[in-house]
């Protein structure tokens, strides 16, 4: 813990956020998620939903008061402090996503960063990402960190649709959009992996924690 | 089976949501009045998690092939069965081969359409509501269309159906209520428990947010419902990291104009929060139509659960 009390914050009268920290950083999200994993068992908390600095517990005020709540959430937050003794005990698990560099803003991204596009496709595929906190639309992963020479503003215009399956970049971001969807984020290719499965127990392929590997197919 | 014969520009099928998936993106969605979806189950004496039809909008016709016990709940609508008047939040028996046509809705903006046992599509992440971003769960994740086949479970009516025992609506939200209540983001504390003080900043945005008086946009959706202050909020523009969100939290995007969030909207959001709408009020403003004027009030959590309890 950074030494700093959590801060909890009231998300209406069946949620509740706890903040850890601020900003994005892959130590702040590992603490994040440790926190979650240890609250994800509390039988009083129906759903954990990990995100940058902050997680936010889903609960039921007609079986638990607020009160009722941080009074139990409060040892467990405490005690899942890391055990300098245990070690890491689970390790991320790698996904590695095999994609078609043939985005239609491929050649406008490697002409923004003054970069040709081998490069700028080395650059995002020769890299292990984080998985920070999904959402956005169901098995929106959002990926970090990007290289800082492929950092570039979202589009100043959304596309109204952007196909399933693209893989794009935007800021220190990357992700790949699992439905045909309006959005914002530069092109740079496409994969065939199916990020979201709704008949699935478990139904995005990627989960906040994970590492995730883009491979370049080659044509 | 119910036939659409002539579908309304909005029909989905709706029940209580799914929960459990927030962690992979997928959010509630479900009926966007809890309240008058409920009250359409326990009419015609299905369980509470019994789906529904959820209607907007416009006029539409539905043809039962078979007999049927329906409610209609939630916006007052001029309805007839063939041809006869029929009233709402009744238990309506309607023969093989009727027809249910919804001529207009008079007041509010969605229609529940409850039917003994139960709208009976597939379980998708454990409901059947329709969440059209994603199209997911209902028929085929979309809306109804002219020609649909609707199936519906055989379940037997609930025993105080059985013994005609009406439909309790004591704790009825008060639709007519122009103020909306919410529990202010403000509202924080330590895990400790030690007080947390908020910013100078943020107490003044609270006070301002709560002496406007806004009006429900046209834009206003199942993802959220946009809200014309009559002032522009000012703020300190900074972008936050994105933070998970539910129904009934209310943002404020860069342009001073909030937007609560509604059944279907994304999981997580990037704007500066408020505050949400507590459970209990959330079905009054899903109710409210493009131009109705709202004001907002702040309570504890506290009293909010309180009146969860209560109802």
């Amino acid at each position: 813990m950074t030494g700093v009390v959590p801060r909890v914050v009231p998300l209406g009268d069946s949620a509740v956020t706890i903040v850890i920290g601020e900003g994005i950083s892959r130590d702040l999200s590992r603490e994040v998620l440790r926190i979650a994993e240890t609250l994800q068992s509390a039988p009083m908390i129906a759903e954990v939903v990990p995100a940058y600095a902050s997680l936010t517990l889903f609960y039921d005020p007609l079986a638990v008061t607020y009160a009722e709540l941080l009074d139990g959430i409060r040892p467990l937050v405490e005690r899942s402090q890391p055990d300098p003794a245990a070690g890491t005990t689970d390790a991320p698990r790698t996904v590695h996503i095999p994609v078609h560099y043939d985005g239609e803003d491929l050649a406008e991204v490697a002409e923004r960063t003054g970069q040709d596009v081998d490069r700028v496709v080395a650059l995002h595929s020769e890299r292990e990402y984080h998985v920070y906190i999904i959402g956005f639309v169901p098995g929106f992963a959002y990926l970090g960190d990007l290289h800082p020479s492929l950092i570039l503003p979202r589009r100043s215009t959304p596309r109204k649709r952007v196909p399933a399956g693209s893989v794009a970049i935007a800021e220190a971001q990357t992700g790949v959009y699992p439905f045909s969807t309006p959005g914002g984020w530069h092109l740079i290719g496409r994969t065939e992996v199916k990020m979201f499965d709704s008949t699935s127990n478990e139904p995005a392929l990627l989960r906040v924690g994970d590492r995730v590997v883009f491979d370049r197919v080659s044509e | 089976m119910i036939v659409v014969e002539r579908a309304p520009p909005y029909l989905t099928v709706q029940d209580a949501g799914r929960s459990g998936y927030r962690a992979s993106g997928v959010p509630r969605s479900g009926a966007m009045d809890q309240w008058a979806f409920a009250s359409a189950n326990r009419i015609v004496g299905n369980p509470p998690g019994a789906a529904a039809l959820e209607w907007a909008i416009g006029a539409g016709s539905l043809r039962f092939d078979h007999h049927a016990v329906i409610s209609l709940t939630g916006a007052d609508v001029e309805a007839t069965v063939d041809g006869a008047p029929v009233a709402m939040d009744a238990a309506i028996a309607v023969n093989a081969g009727q027809q249910l046509d919804v001529h207009r809705l008079i007041a509010r903006r969605f229609l529940y359409i409850g039917v003994r046992g139960g709208v009976d599509c597939p379980l998708v992440l454990g409901s059947r509501s329709t969440y059209l971003p994603a199209a997911m769960g209902g028929i085929d994740g979309r809306r109804l269309a002219r020609g649909d086949a609707i199936p519906t479970g055989n379940g037997l009516p609930t025993a105080a159906a059985r013994a005609g025992v009406p439909a309790p609506n004591r704790f009825k939200p008060d639709y007519n209520s122009n103020i909306i209540r919410i529990i202010a983001a403000t509202e924080q504390v330590a895990l400790d428990g030690t007080a947390v003080e908020a910013t100078p900043e943020s107490t003044l945005l609270m006070e301002s947010f709560l002496d406007g008086r806004y009006t429900v946009s046209l834009a206003s959706d199942r993802t959220g419902y946009r809200l014309e202050g009559e002032q522009v909020l000012e703020f300190a523009n900074t972008s936050i990291t994105s933070e998970p969100v539910c129904a009934g939290t209310i943002q404020l995007p860069p342009g001073g104009h909030p937007i609560v969030l509604m059944a279907d909207s994304p999981t997580i959001g990037g704007y500066r929060i408020l505050g949400t709408v507590i459970s209990s009020d959330l079905p009054i403003l899903a109710q409210s139509v493009p131009g109705r004027t709202l004001t907002f009030a702040r309570i504890s959590v506290d009293a909010a659960q309180r009146l969860v309890r209560r109802a």
